[in-house]
Parts: C-alpha cells; sequence; structure tokens
C-alpha cells in the first residue's frame, strides 16, 4: 500500500459534532496518511459518504440531527455504501453501547479520550483489511 | 402628599441618568466579552496548527521552557501562564487532553509544566479564597500532571473547605494516582449525593486500580458505604474476589442487598449464581427485582440439576405479588431459550393467577415483536 | 393658582363645598396609591433582578466546573420519566418525541400520553416508530380518565405511549404519573423544544441539596425567531414580529430574574407547565394534579408546598437559572390575549383555592411572602395600575393636578419600569448572552424601552378581563393555535 503517492491515498469521512474532536480526529487520521473529509453532524456524514465513496468511516454517536448508529445503519442499508467500513469513535463506553454500535454493522468500536496512535493503528489495520 | 414639581423633575432626570448608565454599560460589557473571545479565537487557531505537529507520532518532540521542538527545531514559543492569553492557551491543551489518551497525552502535560503553567496552578492552591483554590484543584485535574499529586493530597487532607477537598479528590482520581484511592473513598462519604456522584464515577473511572479498596469498602459499618461501593463495583466490571458482595446478599440493609444482586448480576459472576438465586426469597421487593434482573443477565447455568433450580426460580418470580418482579422474571424466561419460552408459554395457559398469565404474555409478546423486527431488519439488509 | 385651576373645570367651579373638597382629596389620595404602588411593585422587580444577578453568577461560576455531562453518565443518578401530554400535536409530534429520545441522560422515558386527540397524533407515532399495542397494566396511583391502551416499540425501548380518552392535560398528565416508572417525572409540552442537557441541568439540585427537593424548574424562552431543525434549536435570534419581541423580553425578566429570585427567597410557587421536574412519590401523595382547574400547573407546586409545610419537612423548591426549553409563544394578539386571560384566571383559582395558607403560622414563609405576593403584586396588579391610567387624566382633567405634575408623574413611572426592563437585559446579557449579534442586542434594548409604552398596559388589560372572567366563572381553555415547527424552520 503506496501511502504517500496522493492519488492512492485512502480517504476517510470523519463525523462529530465537537470541532475540536474533530479536528483533533482529522489531524490525527491525516498523520496516518489518509486524505480526511469532516461532517458536522449525521446528515452531513452521510451525504459526504454518498458523494465521495471513501474507504473508510469514523462516526461519532451522539450527533445532531442523526445519530451514529443512525448513519451507520442507512448505509448498510444502501448497496451504494453498505461495503464501507464503518467505525465508532465515541464518549459511550458501556456494554450495551459497544454492542448495539457492532449490531449497527460497524466493524471497530473506539471509545473516548482515545489514544491517537492506537486510532491509527486500528485506521491502518481496518484499511488493510480492505485492500 | 402629592409630589412637588421640583421633586419629580429631580427624580425623573436621575432616573433618567440611571437607565443611561445601565445602557452604557451593557454595551461596555458586550465590548469587553466580544475582545475576549477574539483572543480566544486567535490563540486557538495558531494553536491549532502547532498541535498538528505536536501529536505527530513520526516526529521527535522536545519542549526546553517555553520553545516547543518538533525533530529539533523551534516551531512555537508558548506563552506565559495567566492573563486572557495564558488563560485560552492552557484552556485549549485541558480540552484536549481531556479527548486523548495513551502516550500523546504525555507531550502535552510536558508543554503545561515546563512552561509553567502546572506551577501556577499549584501557586494558586494556597489562596485565601476558595473559589480559587477549587479552581486550581479543577485545572490541576485536568492538567493531568503527576507534580502535583503531593500538593493535592495535602489539600484534601487540610483544606477547610469541604467543596474544595472534593475537587481536590476528584483532581487526583483524574490524574490517576493510587493513593488518590483512599482518599475518594473517604470523599465518598460525602452528605450530598451530588458529591457522592461525583467522587463515584471518579473512581469507576480508575477502574481496576480501585478494585481491593472498594470490595473492601462492602463491608464497612456505613451502609450507603456498602452500597455505594457495589454500585461503582458493578460499573468497573470486577473481575475476582466477589465474596463481599456475596455476603452482601444477607447484609440487614435491603438497600445493599439489592446493589449486591445488581452488582453480581452486571459484572457476570457466574460464580454467584448459586446464591443469587437464594436471594430470590428476600422479603423487600426490590430486591427481588433486582435479583431477577441480575438472573437475567447471569443467564441459565448449563448443569442441569442446577439449570432447573434456575428455571424454578424464575417461575416462583412469575407468581409474585409485584408486578415488577413478575416481569423481570418473564423476560429472563425468555432469554434462556427454548425451555425458559415453553415454561412461559404454559404459564400463560396453566398458571392459576391472572397476573403471572399476563406477565407471560408480555414477556412473550415483547420477544415476538422484537424478533419480527430484528428478521425485518435483516431482510432490509438482504 | 387654585382658581386658575377650577376656572378650567366648569364641573367644579366655585362651589367649595365640602363635598367636593373631600372628592378631591380623594382622588388625589387615589393617584398617590396608585402611583407609589406602580413604584413599589417595580422596585420589587428590580430588587429581584439584582438578587438574580447575584445568583445568576454564583450559578454559572459553579455550573462550568462541575462537568455534569460527565457525572450524569453514571447510573448512580436516578432516572426520569418525561410526560408528554398530547392533543392533536399532529403537526409536531413525531419530531419532539425523537428530539425528547435523543436528550442526554444516563437513563429517561419518554411517555407520550395521547389525550383523546382527534387528528392523526397517535397514528404518526405508531408509523414512525413501530409501535406495538401491549397487554400491560399499571396501578391507577392518581386519577385519571380511562385508557384505551398502552403502545411500545422493540426499536425504541425508551419510548411508552399512552391512549386514553379525552380529559383534558392535567388529566392526561395524570394518566402519565401512573404509566410511568422512574421516581422522578418531567413534564414537557408536546410543542417545547428541549436543550440537550436540559435533564441534567435540573435534576442536579434534587442531589445536591441536603434539604429535600420535591420540586425544580429551569428557564424557558421564546422559540419564534429561532432556526429551528429536527426539534432542536440550531441557532437563537429574534423573530421580526414586534409582538414575539415584546414577549422575549418579557420572558426574560420573568424567568430570568423573578423566578431565580422567588428560588433564592425558597417561595417560588411557580413551575411553568412546559417544563418542570417533580419528586413523583410527593406528587402522587397529594393527588397529582387537579382536574378542576386552568392552573394546574402551578397549583400541583403549591399543593406539594402544602403537604411538606404541614408535614414539617425541611424542603425546598428550586429554579435552575438555565435555560431547559425553548417554547413557541403566540404570534398574534388574540392568541396572546387568550393565553394571559387564561394564565391570570388560573392565578386567582390557585390562590382561591389555597386561600387558607395566606398569613398561615404553619406555612411560614409561603404564607407571608410567597402567597401574598402572588395576591397583591401578580394579581391585583391589572386593577390598580389600569385604574392609575383612568384616574390620572381625570385628576388632570378636573384640574385637581397640573398637567405637567400628571405627566411628570406618568414620567417617573415609565421611566422606573424602563429602568427595570432595561435591567433584565443586562441581566440576560452578563450572564447567558444568547443573543451574539450587536443588532440584537440593540433591538431588545430598544423593545425594552418600548415595552413600557403599550405593551405592558396591554398585558395588564388582559390580565384584568382574566380577572373579571375569572369572577364571572368561566373556565374554558383558551384554545391556542399552533403553528409546526418544520414550517417556521422553512419560513426562516
Amino acid at each position: 500500500m503506496q501511502m504517500d503517492e496522493k492519488e492512492s491515498r485512502p480517504r476517510v469521512v470523519i463525523a462529530d459534532d465537537d470541532p475540536d474532536i474533530r479536528r483533533l480526529v482529522e489531524m490525527t487520521v491525516t498523520n496516518a496518511g489518509c486524505d480526511v473529509t469532516v461532517a458536522s453532524d449525521g446528515e452531513e456524514a452521510l451525504e459526504r459518504v454518498r458523494e465521495s465513496k471513501p474507504d473508510l468511516v469514523i462516526l461519532d454517536v451522539l450527533m445532531p440531527r442523526m445519530d451514529g448508529w443512525e448513519v451507520a445503519r442507512a448505509l448498510k442499508s444502501d448497496p451504494a455504501t453498505r461495503e464501507v467500513p464503518v467505525m465508532f469513535l465515541t464518549s459511550r463506553g458501556q456494554e450495551h453501547d459497544v454492542l448495539e454500535g457492532f449490531d449497527s454493522g460497524a466493524v471497530d468500536y473506539m471509545v473516548k479520550p482515545f489514544s491517537p496512535r492506537e486510532l491509527q493503528v486500528r485506521v491502518r489495520a481496518v484499511l488493510a483489511k480492505r485492500q | 402628599m402629592s409630589l412637588e414639581l421640583v421633586t419629580l423633575e429631580l427624580v425623573l432626570s436621575s432616573l433618567g441618568i440611571a437607565l443611561a448608565s445601565l445602557v452604557l454599560f451593557i454595551m461596555t460589557m458586550r465590548m469587553y466579552r466580544e475582545w475576549r473571545a477574539a483572543v480566544h479565537v486567535h490563540v486557538r487557531e495558531s494553536m491549532t496548527g502547532v498541535l498538528g505537529k505536536i501529536l505527530d507520532t513520526e516526529r521527535a518532540f522536545s519542549i526546553q521552557d517555553r520553545s516547543v521542538l518538533i525533530d529539533g527545531e523551534q516551531i512555537y514559543t508558548v506563552p506565559k501562564p495567566g492573563g486572557p492569553v495564558g488563560d485560552a492557551v492552557r484552556e485549549f491543551l485541558v480540552d484536549h487532553l481531556s479527548f486523548i489518551s495513551g502516550d500523546l497525552r504525555g507531550r502535552l502535560v510536558t508543554i503545561l509544566e515546563s512552561a509553567g503553567y502546572v506551577a501556577a496552578s499549584m501557586r494558586q492552591l494556597r489562596s485565601r479564597l476558595g473559589e480559587t483554590r477549587l479552581k486550581a484543584c479543577m485545572m490541576l485535574g485536568g492538567m493531568h500532571s503527576r507534580i502535583a499529586i503531593p500538593a493535592l493530597i495535602e489539600i484534601f487532607n487540610d483544606d477547610p473547605d469541604g467543596k474544595v477537598r472534593i475537587t481536590a479528590a476528584e483532581a487526583l482520581g483524574v490524574v490517576g494516582a493510587e493513593p488518590a484511592v483512599a482518599h475518594l473513598l473517604k470523599a465518598l462519604r460525602d452528605p450530598t449525593r451530588f458529591q457522592q456522584v461525583r467522587v463515584a464515577e471518579v473512581l469507576a473511572r480508575m477502574g481496576m486500580m480501585a478494585v481491593p479498596a472498594l470490595t473492601a469498602a462492602v463491608d464497612d459499618d456505613d451502609v450507603r458505604m456498602s452500597a455505594l461501593a457495589l454500585d461503582i463495583l458493578a460499573d468497573i466490571g470486577w473481575m475476582s474476589d466477589f465474596d463481599p458482595a456475596v455476603r452482601a446478599l444477607t447484609h440487614a440493609s435491603p438497600e445493599v442487598r439489592a446493589r449486591a444482586a445488581e452488582a453480581l448480576g452486571r459484572a457476570g459472576a457466574l460464580e454467584a449464581t448459586e446464591a443469587v438465586m437464594k436471594a430470590a426469597a428476600d422479603p423487600a421487593w426490590f430486591v427481588r427485582v433486582r435479583v431477577m434482573k441480575a438472573l437475567e443477565a447471569l443467564g441459565a447455568p448449563r448443569e442441569r440439576s442446577q439449570r432447573a433450580r434456575y428455571l424454578g426460580t424464575l417461575e416462583q418470580g412469575l407468581h409474585d405479588g409485584v408486578w415488577w418482579v413478575r416481569q423481570h422474571a418473564a423476560e429472563a424466561l425468555v432469554k434462556v431459550g427454548e425451555d425458559g419460552r415453553r415454561l412461559l408459554a404454559r404459564a400463560m395457559i396453566e398458571a392459576p393467577d391472572s397476573p403471572a398469565r399476563r406477565a407471560s404474555v408480555s414477556a412473550l409478546q415483547l420477544h415476538l415483536i422484537a424478533s419480527a423486527a430484528k428478521s425485518r431488519k435483516t431482510a432490509i439488509a438482504r | 393658582m387654585m382658581a386658575a385651576l377650577f376656572a378650567l373645570v366648569p364641573l367644579l367651579v366655585a362651589d367649595e363645598a365640602p363635598i367636593h373638597l373631600l372628592l378631591r382629596k380623594i382622588i388625589l389620595a387615589f393617584n398617590d396609591v396608585v402611583f407609589f404602588y406602580v413604584i413599589f411593585v417595580d422596585s420589587v422587580y428590580l430588587v429581584f433582578t439584582l438578587m438574580a444577578l447575584a445568583e445568576v453568577r454564583t450559578y454559572l461560576r459553579s455550573r462550568d466546573k462541575e462537568r455534569l455531562e460527565q457525572i450524569f453518565r453514571s447510573r448512580l443518578v436516578p432516572p426520569i420519566s418525561i410526560l408528554c401530554p398530547a392533543y392533536n400535536e399532529g403537526a409536531t409530534i413525531v419530531e419532539s418525541v425523537r428530539s425528547l429520545l435523543r436528550l442526554k441522560y444516563s437513563k429517561h422515558e419518554v411517555v407520550v400520553i395521547n389525550d383523546g386527540s382527534k387528528d392523526q397524533t397517535l397514528q404518526y407515532l405508531i408509523e414512525a416508530f413501530g409501535m406495538e399495542r401491549l397487554e400491560f397494566t399499571f396501578e391507577n396511583s392518581v386519577k385519571s380518565k380511562s385508557v384505551r391502551g398502552l403502545y411500545a416499540s422493540p426499536r425504541y425501548p425508551k419510548l411508552i405511549v399512552v391512549d386514553k380518552e379525552n380529559g383534558g392535560k392535567a388529566d392526561a398528565l395524570n394518566a402519565g404519573i401512573n404509566a410511568s416508572r422512574y421516581p422522578l417525572f418531567c413534564t414537557v409540552d408536546a410543542d417545547a423544544l428541549l436543550e440537550e442537557d436540559a435533564l441534567l441541568h435540573v435534576v442536579k439540585p434534587m442531589l445536591d441539596r441536603t434539604k429535600f427537593v420535591p420540586v425544580t424548574g429551569g428557564i424557558i424562552r421564546a422559540a419564534n425567531g429561532c432556526r429551528v431543525i429536527k426539534g432542536r434549536v440550531e441557532a437563537v435570534g429574534l423573530p421580526r414580529r414586534p409582538i414575539e419581541i415584546f414577549q422575549i423580553v418579557e420572558y426574560m425578566r420573568a424567568f430570568l430574574c423573578g423566578r431565580t429570585a422567588q428560588s433564592a427567597l425558597n417561595v417560588m410557587l411557580i413551575v411553568s407547565g412546559a417544563f418542570g421536574l417533580f419528586h413523583k412519590a410527593t406528587a402522587k401523595i397529594v393527588g397529582g394534579y387537579s382536574t378542576d382547574t386552568v392552573g394546574e400547573d402551578k397549583e400541583l407546586v403549591v399543593k406539594i408546598v402544602r403537604y411538606l409545610k404541614e408535614q414539617k419537612r425541611e424542603y425546598e423548591v428550586l429554579f435552575v437559572p438555565q435555560t431547559v426549553c425553548w417554547t413557541e409563544v403566540p404570534a398574534t394578539w388574540q392568541t396572546l390575549g387568550r393565553q394571559r386571560n387564561r394564565w391570570h384566571r388560573g392565578m386567582f383559582e390557585v390562590l382561591l383555592k389555597h386561600k387558607d395558607l395566606f398569613f398561615n403560622r404553619t406555612y411560614g414563609r409561603v404564607g407571608w411572602f410567597g402567597m401574598p405576593y402572588f395576591l397583591f403584586i401578580e394579581a391585583i396588579g391589572p386593577i390598580v395600575e389600569l385604574s392609575g391610567y383612568i384616574i390620572l387624566p381625570l385628576a388632570a382633567l378636573l384640574g385637581l393636578l397640573a398637567p405637567l405634575n400628571a405627566f411628570l408623574y406618568t414620567m417617573c413611572a415609565v421611566v422606573f419600569g424602563i429602568i427595570l426592563s432595561v435591567s433584565s437585559v443586562l441581566l440576560e446579557e452578563a450572564s447567558f448572552h444568547r443573543y451574539p449579534r450587536w443588532k440584537e442586542l440593540l433591538t431588545l434594548n430598544l423593545y425594552a424601552v418600548l415595552e413600557n409604552f403599550g405593551y405592558r398596559q396591554l398585558t395588564l388589560w388582559w390580565r384584568l378581563r382574566g380577572t373579571i372572567d375569572w369572577i364571572r366563572g368561566q373556565k374554558q381553555w383558551g384554545a391556542q393555535q399552533r403553528q409546526g415547527f418544520g414550517s417556521q424552520a422553512k419560513a426562516a
């Protein structure tokens, strides 16, 4: 996987309503060698995914307009986007939250506060699986 | 006693002046606020770019006093602490510290330590104003610096203000200092529920570090203490040494018994299933409710005779005098699988008392709805 | 001078009979009474504003330190049932419920009570949330009309819908109390837009006070002019129509200043029906909501306070100076008039029903200050102040008062009123600062001035009408026409 070539850089969509966290995740994922598109709520995330067909979507759960679970379900029910892997990055870390996350079709689940290093490793792992 | 013309004029003009100065005051306040906000935005913008480089794992990071060096090259000078600019910088870093964990967090903490922010807050711990000390404790917690641990412990032991003491304990917990556990347990005895919840939350976040002290606290003489300890243990999801909790199932206080059942269920303490089943005969209905819920969480045992007793306990629950107990017993039976649902179906038709029949109906109904919804969902996905 | 005055008024000319002197004295004395009454009332409000300023600043300082959100993710906080009565709310109900389900809290349920709606309210709910009819039964601990069915949804385990015969709002809330599961309940109007963290803020006083807190409430603001998307206020703004801006200033004064101060004095007796948090067991003991009054929300609080006083229990009814919800305020003069009329009738009904609280030692501060405040300042205010608007010109006309004096009198009262209005804008600016644009700040100040020329008098008139209607014994609700939030968002 050649990460430094501009055209082959994997694309990632990040959705979080907190601008600080969004930027932090954006930085971390950019540092991992990806092209990042951001969205500030669930609906926008859905739109971004539909137009750019990314290699990974990172979602927060509690977002205005449409929560992360709803977004994931919507993506999974649409044949055009159901192949896009979804990862949750959320402050909801209780068991049933995690289960609900995987139930809605996620491939990975991380709880905030997160370790940027770990996030990079996980993002790379998900992307490698997709190649 | 009608007022004189002069008096009226005087009153009116002073009212007018008051009004004018009021409006002027509002405007000045707004201008000051906008200036502060502008400083804030400026600091955030300049720091955001720097943060990207600081958090880049590929690059070497170091700091000398207030100069941040990346790959040996100075990229930023951290402003001095204090004043609107210093406050904005600290706030920015503290905010981001709360989002991230792992070794990169260390980089941000080092910046706060080296540039004198931690020292500045530690100086504020000696302030005469309780308000200032409290804020300093909060900040030190947020900055996650271990340098401040001794100072915070001192505050926790000696500060005359109870609120400040609790905040210090909380900060210790956030920093993740082992000695904080003992202090937090002491703070748990605070009279107000809100402070208890605050402290409990910190303990729960400390996780396994706090487990030994908490299991010991289950045996505390204070009923509220053991109840809280059980609650927190349930939140942490501890793995071993269930004995104090099992003993608590026969505690004199129903509050504690209920908490014990719940905690064992949430922790998935399979070896305690037998003890929880025995607690199903508890005289207090809310204990029985928790027992049914715990049994549902623990699931039916594999071993045949134990499984039979498990089903028997739940069936007993179906005939309980209290609606809640019946409902949870029925829901637990649904979860058991085929034999549980068969038992329910039989109770639905044959049970001598109508409450048991109704509980069975509603539980089965919920199950059917849920499974129908699931199959609908999978159908859509396909 | 006297002679010159008399020359102006043929009616009283020349005759210096004692009866006329007496009449003049009475009119002048009454004039003074009204003047000082108005000044007194405004002073009370002004003192309230100053108290509120201190209170709100302290509150905000401590709030910022508490990181409520993290704490309330804990299971240790008591779960809350949200009761949302709905009567013909088809236009907005689904969005409202969605936003209620999304509230930030560790454990809450939403109980929607369909109060025999004639529109599609129930059908919309069933379709949108996949509700299924259940064979649950629950205990009828407070009285309500018969329940036709109970609905739950496997997809939304937090949601319950109670379908019942029409019985009015109080009756619906009672059914909700019966169907709810949790120890606290929060009443919410179906068209109210809640702040996401509303529950966190109002439940906090119930946990951090050493005294028992049976009821709490929070600030309610006018949503008109705000951008509302999917049941959530996205951007705060001011509406265009003056009638709505007047109400925004008025709400600031009533909630921000009035209630905060009443709460500080522990005499608060009003928790708005649009949003209030109650301790369920206590509300049940006093029999839930009364169905025989139009002021059922106020009445429940009085009943609870009364009960606790009789039990000699230490308690606090608290108001949290924190915005909890936004509600659409009437946009036409007619509906606004009807609403105020209803509120005022409600107040009289509550005062009369609990008249034995007045100056009764058992009820302490509530009897000596809380209730008299409502009677002498809120309830009879319109009568006194409006009679001033008649008596002052009359006195001037009769030549009992020099026109200039009469004018200055009026101006003193008006300017004092303006100071009061502007200081509530000051309080808003110093604390919550929800209107960030300069233009909005100036508009608010302008309307704070303008409301004293006409709007204040108009509300007094409606309240006077309410008084008259109450005396006549009318009791029907002023039906409020609602526009859906969806359509408003499009228009904005």
